[in-house]
C-alpha cells in the first residue's frame, strides 16, 4: 500500500514483545492491515478535536475514538508522568500519603467587554493594544541582551500633528520676549478636544518649567493661566493630573521668592499670588466633592506654612490668601485661633529695619485686615 | 487458507484452475480469469493472493450456488465495506459503486437470469434513484437481452469502458479488499469493464453531479406555508366586552413576545458597510482548554457553555449583580461566576438557547437535554442517535407561532405542561406550545425533534460521512447540514428529503448561517473559506477569504446587510458579503488572501471566537475561551 507502515516496522514491533522470527508473508499481510486502523482511528480521534474546538490532538480524543470503536482505550497516558503505564514500577504508598496536595485549578469565571463600539475598536486593557505600539515593544526586547531583563514601556504613540504643535507650544511659552503667541494657544486649549492627547505633556511641562522658571513672573503667570484653561475647559479631563498640578500651584502661592528680586516684581508678585489663591480655591471647589483628602491636605499644608515662623513672610502672605481663599469655614478653623500669637510675631517684622521685610510684613497685615473683616 | 510459499507451485495451481473451469464449460469465468492473470503477471502483490485454496474456488463457482446469489452477495460486500470506509476515500469509492451495481445488474439479464435480475434491482437500485434518476429508470426496462440492445444507457455500458481516477491509496484500497475477500467477481468485472486511473491526487468537485441536478429540480419554497399564516386572533367574550367597539376596527391585542419582537425591530440599529456594529464580547477564563461549546441567550443576559468533562455552566449576568440587599453591588472589575450543572457522562459538544428561560445541551453520551435555567435542572433527555452528536440547532418557528397555527387542537406539551408553574410563564391556555430543534451527529444523520416527544420525528440521512452542524431556514421549514464529506444538504422539514447538495468546499464544513430573507446560506469550514450559496440553483455566489484557522461561527445582521464570522484565530471578522468590486480595482488581481469584501477583522487577546450571534436589536455578541496556546 502506501507503506508508511512497512514490513520493517512489523517485524521491529514483533521483536520488542519477544515473538521468534515472523514469516515473510505474515508481516506483508499485517502491515497494511495495521496502517489502515490507525488511519481510521486518527480519523476518528481528529473529529473529537475539531469538535472539542481545539487544534492539539490529544490522548483524550485518541481514547474516545478507541472507545466509539469498542476497543478498550489505553490506560496510563493522561498524566504527565508516564511512568504509570509500567507494570512493574513500585510506588510507596507513604510517599503518596505525605505528598503535597496538587494546587487546586482556579473556577471559571467570565468577564465582557467591549471588543468594538460602532465598528472602532476602543483601546481599553482587554483589547489587544495597538499594532505600532506592539512593534516597539517587539525592538526593546529584541535590542535587550541576554542577561538584562528589559521590562517594555507602554510607548504612547503621538501623531506628526501633535508632536509639532506641542514642540510649537512649549516654545512659545518658555519665549520670555514675545507675548503674542500665549493667548492663541490659551484660546486652543480652551476650545480644542483633540489635544486630550497631549493633556500628560502638557502637565509634566507646567511643573517643569515651574521650577526652572521661578525667576520669572511672567512665565509663572503664564503657566498659572495654563492651569486655569486646563480646569476650566469642558473637553479635558484633568482629575488623573491634580496631583501633578498642585505642586506649581502650590510654588506659584507659598515660593520664597519669585520673580527677580527688584522693586517691580516685587509688587507683581502679591498678584501673582492672589492669582495662584484663586485657582487653588477654584479647584478645590470642583474637585474637592469627588476627592475627599485633596482640602484637608491642602489645608494641612497652608497651614503648616502659615505657622512656622522660619518661613519667610511671602510665604505667610500666600498661605493667608490661600486659606482665606478657600472659605470663610477655613478662616474660622485656622487663623482665628492662631492670630494672637502671629500678631505678635508680625509686630517685629513690622517695627523691623529691613525696608523690604517691612513691606512684606505690611502685605501680610494687609490682606489679614482685608479677609477678616 | 493454505499458503504455499513457491511460486511455481501457485502457477501449477493456475493451471489446474484454468483446466477445471474449461472443462467444466465455465468459458465467461475461464476467459475472465486468463485475463486477470494476464493484466497481473508482474504483480508481486497479487501473486501472493493468488494462492488460495482450489476448493474455495470450486465452491466459488458451484453451480449449486448460483451466479445470481454471488452476484448480490459480493456487492453486498462491497457496498458495506463502501460506506465503512475511510472519510476521505468515500467520495471516489462511492463513485466505483454505482457502475458495479449497473454492471452485475447487466450481467444478471445478459446470462437470462431475469426475475433474479429484477430482484437486484429491486432491492439494490433504490439508493442510486436520488442521482441516477433516469439511468435507472430506463435500466429497470432492460431486462432481457435483446432490450440489452435497445436501451442506449445499457449499450454504453457494456461496450465501453468506465473510467475512474482514483488517488494511488484508494486503489490499493480497493485492489486489497477484493483480494482479501475473494471476490472474484467483482475482480473480473472491474478489469473488463473499468479503466481505473490511479492518481496523486483527489478530485472532489467532479462527483455529485448527477445527484446535485436531481435534487437541483425539486422546488425550495422558501416563504411560509398557508397553515403557518398566523390566523387572526378569536376574543373570548370577556375581552370582546373590554374591547373598545366605538371605533369600526378594535385595535387587536399583540401576544407580548410578538410585541417584543416589533419594539426589537423598532429600536434595531441599521447596519452598512460604513455603519459598523458594536461587539460585546464574553470571555471565559480559567477553562483549561476544555471549553467545547458556548451559546448566549436572546436578551443576551445569559451565557452557558459546555465542557469537555460533561460539565455544563451558566452564567447569569442579572443575577450577579443583584446581592442580598437588592442593590446594585458587584464591583465593576470582579469577573461573573457561574453555576455547575452535571448530567451528561461524556463531554458536551454543543448547547442552544430556547428563549431566554431554557436550553438545550448534547455530547458524547448521545442523548440531548433539556434543562431550565431558573430552577437549575435537566427535566427531559432525548434519545435517538446511536454515536455523539456534535451540534444542535433551535427553530426560529417559536412556540407563539404555532400557538396560533394550532389553535383550538392545542398540541397539548404534557411532559412539560404538567410542569407548568409560574416559573414556565405558562399562556392563558395553560400549555407549552412545543418547539423544534435539530442535531447532527457522527451517525451521519441530523434528526429533526420536538420538545414534546423524547424520540425524533425525522431522520435526514444521506450524508457520506459524519454530520459536523445543522441549521434552520428563517421559515422554519428546511434545514441545512454541513458535513465532513465537504457538503452542504438542504432538507425538507415536513418530508426528511434532500433537496439541495452545494459542493464545492475543500474541507468538512464547521459552520451554516441562513441570511434573514432566506435565499442565501453562508458555510464555513476547516479550509478557513466562507462560502456563500444561491439555493434557489445551489450555485456558489462567492466565497471570502480571510481568516487564518477554522471558522467557528458565522452569523447575518438581522437586516441582512453584513455577515460576521468567528474564528480560531482570535478575530471577528465582518463581510460585506454582497459588495461588488470597485470599478477601479477591477483590472487588478484579487489579492490571494483576503476577498475584498471584508469589512473589518477585530483581534481579541489570544482568545479564539466559539461563537458569533447578532441580537434583533443588531448587537453583534461573540464569545470565547482565554486560554494560552489553545490554538
Amino acid at each position: 500500500m502506501s507503506g508508511t507502515v512497512t514490513k520493517e516496522s512489523i517485524r521491529l514491533i514483533a521483536k520488542q514483545h519477544q515473538i521468534p522470527s515472523v514469516k515473510e508473508e505474515v508481516t506483508a499481510a499485517l502491515a497494511p492491515d495495521a496502517e489502515y486502523r490507525i488511519r481510521e482511528i486518527i480519523q476518528e480521534a481528529t473529529k473529537f478535536m475539531r469538535h472539542s474546538k481545539r487544534g492539539i490532538l490529544t490522548t483524550e480524543d485518541v481514547n474516545h475514538a478507541l472507545k466509539l470503536r469498542n476497543v478498550e482505550p489505553i490506560y496510563g497516558v493522561q498524566s504527565r508522568d508516564d511512568s504509570h503505564g509500567d507494570p512493574d514500577r513500585e510506588v510507596d504508598f507513604n510517599e503518596i500519603i505525605n505528598a503535597q496536595m496538587p494546587r487546586i485549578p482556579r473556577d471559571c469565571t467570565m468577564s465582557l467587554h467591549w471588543l468594538a463600539v460602532e465598528g472602532v475598536q476602543p483601546n481599553i486593557p482587554q483589547n489587544p493594544p495597538s499594532d505600532q505600539a506592539e512593534l516597539s515593544m517587539k525592538k526593546i526586547l529584541k535590542n535587550s541582551s541576554g542577561k538584562t531583563l528589559v521590562k517594555p514601556l507602554v510607548k504612547d504613540v503621538l501623531s506628526k500633528e501633535l508632536q509639532n504643535y506641542y514642540e510649537r507650544f512649549t516654545k512659545a511659552m518658555q519665549d520670555r520676549e514675545d507675548d503674542s503667541e500665549v493667548d492663541k494657544f490659551l484660546s486652543d486649549l480652551s476650545t480644542d478636544p483633540s489635544l486630550a492627547q497631549l493633556l500628560p505633556y502638557f502637565v509634566e511641562f507646567i511643573s517643569d518649567e515651574v521650577t526652572a522658571s521661578l525667576d520669572s513672573l511672567k512665565i509663572l503667570r503664564r503657566m498659572l493661566n495654563i492651569i486655569y484653561v486646563l480646569i476650566h475647559s469642558p473637553y479635558l479631563f484633568v482629575e488623573p493630573y491634580l496631583h501633578q498640578l498642585m505642586p506649581p500651584t502650590l510654588t506659584c502661592l507659598l515660593g520664597k521668592s519669585l520673580g527677580k528680586e527688584d522693586e517691580e516684581s516685587s509688587d507683581e508678585q502679591w498678584s501673582l499670588r492672589q492669582q495662584a489663591a484663586s485657582i487653588l480655591q477654584q479647584m478645590c471647589r470642583r474637585y474637592g466633592d469627588a476627592y475627599r483628602s485633596l482640602i484637608p491636605r491642602v489645608t494641612k499644608t497652608l497651614l503648616k506654612a502659615f505657622l512656622d515662623p522660619q518661613k519667610p513672610l511671602t510665604t505667610h502672605f500666600g498661605s493667608i490668601e490661600g486659606i482665606c481663599a478657600l472659605g470663610s469655614q477655613t478662616i474660622e478653623l485656622i487663623i482665628l485661633p492662631n492670630l494672637p500669637s502671629y500678631l505678635q510675631g508680625l509686630e517685629e517684622h513690622l517695627t523691623a529695619s529691613n525696608s523690604s521685610k517691612q513691606i512684606q510684613a505690611r502685605k501680610c497685615m494687609d490682606a489679614l485686615l482685608v479677609r477678616l473683616f | 487458507q493454505k499458503m504455499s510459499g513457491r511460486p511455481e507451485e501457485s502457477r501449477n495451481y493456475e493451471k489446474i484452475v484454468l483446466n477445471y473451469l474449461k472443462t467444466k464449460g465455465y468459458l465467461k469465468s475461464e476467459s475472465a480469469f486468463r485475463d486477470e492473470i494476464a493484466a497481473r503477471a508482474g504483480d508481486e502483490g497479487l501473486v501472493a493472493e493468488m494462492r488460495v485454496n482450489t476448493s474455495n474456488i470450486v465452491t466459488a463457482h458451484n453451480p449449486n450456488e448460483s451466479l445470481p446469489d454471488v452476484y448480490a452477495d459480493s456487492y453486498v460486500t462491497f457496498r458495506d465495506w463502501v460506506h465503512s470506509s475511510l472519510d476521505q476515500y468515500q467520495h471516489e469509492l462511492n463513485a466505483v459503486l454505482y457502475p458495479t451495481f449497473v454492471h452485475l445488474y447487466l450481467e444478471l439479464v445478459a446470462k437470462r437470469f431475469t426475475e433474479k435480475a429484477v430482484e437486484f434491482m429491486e432491492r439494490f437500485g433504490g439508493e442510486f434513484k436520488s442521482e441516477y434518476a433516469t439511468e435507472i429508470a430506463e435500466l429497470e426496462g432492460v431486462t432481457t437481452i435483446d432490450s440489452i440492445k435497445e436501451s442506449e444507457v445499457a449499450m454504453t455500458f457494456r461496450q465501453n469502458r468506465y473510467i475512474l481516477t482514483l488517488t494511488n491509496f484508494a486503489y490499493d484500497l480497493l485492489k486489497d479488499f477484493l483480494h482479501h475477500n475473494n471476490l472474484m467477481t467483482l475482480l473480473a468485472l472491474i478489469n473488463k469493464y473499468f479503466t481505473i486511473r490511479p492518481s496523486k491526487n483527489s478530485s472532489n468537485g467532479k462527483f455529485s453531479q448527477a445527484e446535485m441536478t436531481t435534487l437541483g429540480n425539486r422546488d425550495v419554497y422558501w416563504g411560509l406555508y398557508v397553515e403557518q399564516i398566523p390566523r387572526k386572533a378569536t376574543y373570548t367574550a370577556a375581552e370582546e366586552k373590554a374591547m373598545d367597539h366605538k371605533s369600526p376596527n378594535p385595535i387587536p391585542k399583540i401576544p407580548e413576545a410578538e410585541d417584543k419582537m416589533l419594539r426589537d425591530a423598532e429600536h434595531r440599529v441599521p447596519l452598512s458597510a460604513t455603519s459598523l456594529p458594536s461587539i460585546c464580547f464574553y470571555t471565559l477564563f480559567h477553562t483549561h482548554q476544555g471549553l467545547t461549546c458556548i451559546d448566549m441567550s436572546e436578551d443576551a443576559s445569559r451565557v452557558v457553555g459546555g465542557f469537555d468533562d460533561s460539565a455544563i455552566r451558566i452564567f447569569d449576568i442579572a443575577e450577579c449583580q443583584v446581592n442580598g440587599q437588592g442593590k446594585r453591588t458587584r464591583n465593576e472589575a470582579s469577573p461573573y461566576t457561574s453555576t455547575d450543572l452535571r448530567a451528561h457522562s461524556g463531554p458536551v459538544y454543543s448547547t442552544a438557547f430556547l428563549g431566554n428561560d431554557w436550553f438545550l445541551s448534547a455530547g458524547w453520551d448521545r442523548t440531548i437535554r433539556l434543562w431550565n435555567v431558573d430552577t437549575q435542572t435537566n427535566l427531559v433527555a432525548y434519545r435517538g442517535h446511536n454515536y455523539p452528536i456534535w451540534a444542535l440547532a433551535v427553530s426560529p418557528v417559536s412556540s407563539f407561532l404555532s400557538q396560533f397555527a394550532s389553535n383550538g387542537s392545542a398540541a397539548v406539551n404534557t411532559q412539560i405542561g404538567s410542569l407548568s408553574s409560574p416559573i414556565l410563564g405558562g399562556t392563558a391556555g395553560g400549555s407549552q406550545a412545543p418547539s423544534f430543534f435539530a442535531s447532527a451527529s457522527h451517525d451521519r444523520t441530523a434528526r429533526l425533534w420536538s420538545t414534546d416527544n423524547i424520540h425524533p420525528l425525522r431522520i435526514f440521512a444521506g450524508h457520506l460521512s459524519d454530520v459536523n452542524t445543522v441549521q434552520f431556514h428563517p421559515n422554519g421549514n428546511y434545514v441545512a447540514t454541513g458535513s465532513t464529506d465537504k457538503s452542504v444538504r438542504l432538507w425538507e422539514v415536513q418530508t426528511g428529503q434532500a433537496v439541495r447538495l452545494c459542493m464545492g468546499h475543500v474541507a468538512g464544513v464547521s459552520a451554516l448561517a441562513f441570511s434573514p430573507d432566506g435565499r442565501i446560506l453562508a458555510s464555513a469550514g476547516e479550509d478557513y473559506v466562507i462560502n456563500l450559496w444561491d439555493l434557489s440553483t445551489s450555485k456558489r455566489l462567492g466565497s471570502l477569504l480571510g481568516h487564518k484557522a477554522v471558522v467557528n461561527s458565522l452569523d447575518f445582521s438581522a437586516d441582512g446587510t453584513l455577515l460576521a464570522s468567528g474564528s480560531s484565530d482570535g478575530t471577528v471578522a465582518l463581510w460585506d458579503w454582497d459588495s461588488k468590486r470597485p470599478q477601479d480595482k477591477e483590472d487588478t488581481p484579487d489579492d490571494a488572501s483576503v476577498s475584498h469584501q471584508l469589512i473589518k477583522s477585530f483581534s481579541t487577546k489570544k482568545t479564539p471566537v466559539f461563537q458569533v450571534k447578532f441580537t434583533r436589536r443588531n448587537l453583534l455578541l461573540a464569545a470565547g475561551p482565554f486560554d494560552q496556546g489553545h490554538s
